[in-house]
């Protein structure tokens, strides 16, 4: 070691000078006699050692007269503990301890056995393999290294893409659930249409809220560009509040397309949106409208909820072009326009139109947004009739004309009515055609037969068409 | 033309140079990102990528603002980015983007701080382990050197660490071994001197914990390098001239840490921990080290400038974790702390009670520590110390452990919900990254590849063991602050010094 006498910079040989006087350690005996074990000088002396409450560790004498140099704080004798006395040489700096035994001899020096210790190896250690693997050359093992890599990668990206298959497929495979056939009377199918952004959010969740509790489904109709100014999408909430529905309650909310800007573009049938359009510009706007659902939704359906419930020719041709499989329009017109009691199969599609109104627009009093509700009595004596005679009953409903409770309560009401009458069913528009297209529901003499439960008929038609 | 050639040819050597399986590797988590972005709804999407911005903005800035204007260094900084990030969340809540449930965020986060993790920290290290190749080659004039080894009833261990030290490299002239006995009841003292050597000299002392111990013989050692030495460490024969290395040529580092390997790999346990060693120190430490903020030089093998470590007055008796202690104190005087290839080697716990005693000490030690350090946080003046590496160590102490638990209970909900695929989906997502960052690992290291193994367990079962032990010591820690310390800490000094079941 080269003698340099750098000991703590706080401390100074001056200092320890005041405290010992010269030769005091030779009267200590011991081993050293005194004597510097790294020079051999005899101009030795002694230093106490203490230890302020800090945890500072210096000599006495560079803490005793002032406050300690690391915290600060008064250095009286009650602060200060004593550590050790050691020898300091005066020539070369050296400290060292007071030896009471002499080295070497104190133990039998100990067998001393070294563990066997990992070494690293470039590209990683592989000496567990068994030695006629093991190629020979460093460059041989750096090869199997680089193998061993790849294989890992390769390994990952197969883990990557079977699972990405496996989630897109998720329902499918999904523990196999037991499916019994049910007789019923009849279905009923709810269509809740004109949903849309930012207009009355707290009824739009409010009518939900009742589907939600009563656990019916439950067909939405949502307007992909209302009025024609701002698209559904520019509205996050909105999006992310029916995303929330599709997640948290799958299969119990359809996402519908409800016509393009919901506005009356021609006179079809005292006021259409498609009806009497041209075939280019229905086709323009329904490709438009279910770009928008995409963006939307996370599973917009294929079912077509044309606005004011009218539609033409063109509208169906349309939509068996895109490949829709259900439009719902108005009772009385699809009966009129195809001749035939609904719902039914023509052009390529298939007709499940609206039975029931909830809304009586015709006493709606003019200039007012006031529309009055049926009452209780009209709207289950039209489901009674439904039961009676074996129809699908579909019963539309416009959220936002649910503004109080005892609007909501009258719905709630007609729900709990239909589900006191025996022998009826739930469902979508998109399941009830899927039910029909599997052959998983079928019209009887006396009824329906389905196979239930009927979700998993569109969650692994939904999954295949994804 | 010739120029042209040139250029061709120093583009040539430069990509030749690039060790291309590493990056590969580490460019191959794109697929179990890729698959997380795929299940991931928008608006988590939107809400982790704007995240991902805010952040890298901020690393960005602070980097920039540290090096190069340190007059802004008030400006977007911790305080601003805490603001700035609480507004973030109410806003991706307002705008509809993440719903307002606690679960939703704390995943929502966790995946944010995994995407962080990986494409930031992974991404750093990976840049440092391809640049930093020449860095810390020895070679001599070597410095004078002081080697303390503290011990506390260490027999039969201490000579194997004195052995080790004696048979490495470096030249005799400038090297000198000082065993600290801190009043051992065995024959520690005995055994230290029983070495037939000039350069090993034995100190001893009435019993006063680590930090007395290695404050008493700093007062013996007259090397400008300082190295701590554990009794019960090995250190390998190249570690002492590749720990004294980076302090040629770089007057403001401070302290140069060293690579903690286990040898006794005979359980699932050990191999555990040397996989938790390997992770932690070759993608996280690597960072720090690429800003010159490593945050703890380990007590088994660590070394200071010595005008580094008389500046701070060495070791305080505070916290139970000295090591860390110092080293924040290095930092905040100004030096820089890094890391070196010295390698030294250790003895696990190899039970879970022997693993919880240590931890519960450091863990313990961890938090006393950041608490006596927090003016860290508040202060810019510290630079990329405040801006990056305590922050980040914040994170890592109080919310991880928190989120692995509630993300442990999210699966579990899934899971019993019937969700099983999404269970899957995760499960395969977090095995991978891990995996990943596990392989980058060994490869970086020359590490043993069959540790590989035991990355899912870092997913599930060993993190959680962990996490919850952090949380418990967060309780006593915050519990117990009237306590005092030192006494706490010697009682502990004393448990954690036990030698292990040999
Ligand atoms: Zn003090
Ligand atoms: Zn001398
Ligand atoms: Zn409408």
């Amino acid at each position: 070691m080269a003698t340099h006498p750098t000991g703590p910079s706080y401390l100074s040989v001056g200092e320890s000078l005041q405290y010992s006087e010269y030769g005091t350690v030779e009267s200590m005996g011991g081993h050293s006699k005194g004597e510097c074990q790294q020079c051999g000088s005899s101009s030795v002396t002694t230093e106490r050692i203490v230890e302020h409450r800090c945890g500072h560790v210096s000599t006495a004498t560079a803490v005793e007269d002032g406050p300690c140099p690391k915290c600060g704080q008064s250095t009286r004798t009650d602060t200060l503990a004593a550590v050790n006395t050691v020898c300091r040489c005066r020539d070369c700096g050296r400290r060292f301890e007071v030896e009471s035994e002499p080295a070497g001899t104190a133990l039998e020096r100990r067998e001393i056995t070294f563990p066997e210790l990992p070494t690293p190896t470039p590209g990683g250690e592989l000496s567990w393999l068994p030695d006629r693997y093991l190629p020979t050359s460093d460059h041989g093992q750096r090869l199997l290294a680089s193998v061993l890599v790849v294989v890992i990668l390769l390994s990952g990206v197969a883990v990557a893409i079977s699972v990405s298959t496996v989630l897109e497929s998720e329902q499918t495979d999904a523990a196999p659930i037991d499916r019994t056939w049910e007789e019923y009377d009849t279905i009923v199918i709810f269509r809740n249409d004109d949903i849309q952004p930012w207009y009355n959010p707290e009824a739009m969740r409010a009518v939900d809220q009742v589907f939600i509790e009563e656990e019916v489904p439950v067909t939405l109709g949502i307007i992909p560009m209302v009025g024609g100014e701002q698209p559904i999408t520019a509205d996050e909430t909105t999006c992310s509040y029916l995303r929330s529905l599709e997640t948290e309650y799958p299969g119990q909310f359809e996402m519908a397309l409800h016509g393009y800007t919901h506005e009356a573009q021609t006179d079809f049938y005292n006021g259409s949106e498609f009806g009497g359009m041209p075939a280019t510009t229905q086709a323009e706007w329904l490709a438009a409208g279910e770009e928008l659902m995409h963006d939307c939704v996370d599973r917009p359906s294929k079912t077509f909820i044309p606005p004011m419930n009218t539609y033409d020719e063109s509208t169906v041709d349309v939509l068996a072009e895109a490949e829709y499989s259900v439009v719902s329009g108005g009772d009385w017109f699809t009966s009129m326009q195809y001749n035939a009691t609904p719902p039914f199969e023509a052009d390529g599609i298939r007709h499940v139109p609206e039975t029931q109104a909830f809304e009586n627009w015709t006493a709606a009093e003019d200039g007012t947004d006031e529309v009055p509700l049926y009452d209780l009595e009209t709207l289950t004596d039209s489901f009674d009739r439904s039961v009676e005679t074996n129809a699908v009953h579909v019963q539309m409903i416009h959220y936002q004309y649910f503004t109080s409770d005892q609007r909501l309560e009258r719905l709630r009401s007609l729900i709990q009515h239909m589900k006191a009458t025996d022998d009826v069913t739930f469902m979508t528009l998109e399941q009830f055609d899927a039910g029909l297209e599997a052959d998983e529901i079928e019209e009887t003499d006396d009824g329906w037969r389905v196979l239930e439960p009927i979700e998993a008929t569109t969650a692994n038609r939904g999954s295949v068409a994804s | 033309m010739s120029r042209v050639a040139a250029v061709g040819a120093r583009l040539w050597t430069r990509l030749r140079s690039v060790r291309w399986l590493s990056v590969a590797l580490f460019l191959s988590a794109v697929f179990p990102f890729w698959l997380l972005v795929g299940v991931m709804d928008d608006g988590s999407l939107y809400a982790v990528a704007g995240f991902g911005l805010l952040m890298a903005c901020y690393v960005g800035w602070s980097y920039y603002v540290v090096t190069y204007r340190p007059w802004y260094r008030g400006v977007f900084g911790v305080g601003t980015l805490a603001l700035v990030l609480c507004g973030y969340a109410v806003g991706i809540v307002v705008i509809g983007w993440v719903a307002p449930s606690p679960i939703q965020f704390v995943h929502l986060i966790a995946i944010a701080l995994i995407f962080i993790y990986y494409w930031f920290i992974a991404l750093i290290a990976i840049y440092h382990d391809q640049v930093s190749d020449s860095r810390a080659t020895p070679s001599p004039p070597y410095p004078s050197l002081s080697v303390l080894v503290p011990a506390y009833n260490e027999a039969g261990y201490v000579s194997r660490a004195i052995t080790s030290l004696l048979e490495a490299e470096y030249p005799t002239e400038q090297i000198e071994i000082i065993v600290i006995d801190d009043g051992s009841t065995d024959e520690t003292a005995a055994e230290a001197r029983s070495f037939d050597s000039d350069l090993v000299r034995v100190v001893t002392k009435a019993n006063g914990g680590k930090y007395s111990a290695l404050n008493y013989g700093l007062l013996f050692a007259e090397g400008e390098i300082i190295a701590t030495v554990d009794a019960d460490s090995i250190v390998a024969p190249d570690a002492l001239t590749r720990i004294v290395a980076p302090f040629a040529d770089d007057p403001d580092l401070g302290a140069v840490a060293s690579n903690v390997t286990i040898w006794n790999r005979d359980s699932l346990l050990t191999r555990c921990q040397q996989l938790e060693y390997t992770i932690g120190v070759n993608i996280y430490r690597r960072m720090l080290d690429h800003f010159g903020i490593v945050l703890i030089v380990p007590g088994c093998l660590g070394a200071y400038r010595r005008d580094a470590l008389e500046g701070v007055f060495a070791y305080d008796p505070e916290t139970l974790t000295e090591d860390f202690d110092v080293t924040m104190k290095v930092l905040r005087s100004g030096y820089r702390v890094t890391v070196s290839d010295a390698r030294v080697y250790t003895e696990a716990p190899d039970t879970w009670a022997s693993l919880y005693n240590q931890r519960l000490r450091w863990y313990r030690g961890n938090y006393m520590t950041l608490f006596k350090h927090r003016r860290v946080l508040v202060d810019p003046s510290y630079g990329l110390l405040h801006r990056l590496a305590v922050p980040f160590r914040l994170v890592e102490m109080f919310f991880l452990p928190i989120a692995t638990w509630i993300i442990l209970g999210f699966i579990v909900w899934l899971a019993l919900t019937g969700q099983v695929v999404q269970v899957l989906a995760l499960f395969v997502f977090f095995t991978s990254i891990i995996v990943l960052i596990a392989a980058l690992g060994i490869l970086i290291e020359g590490e043993d590849w069959r540790l590989l193994v035991y990355a899912p367990l870092f997913v599930v079962g060993y993190k959680h063991f962990h996490d919850a032990l952090n949380l418990k010591c967060l309780l006593d820690v915050l519990s117990n602050r009237k306590l005092d310390w030192t006494q706490a800490q010697r009682i502990e000094q004393r448990r954690a010094d036990d030698p292990p079941p040999k």
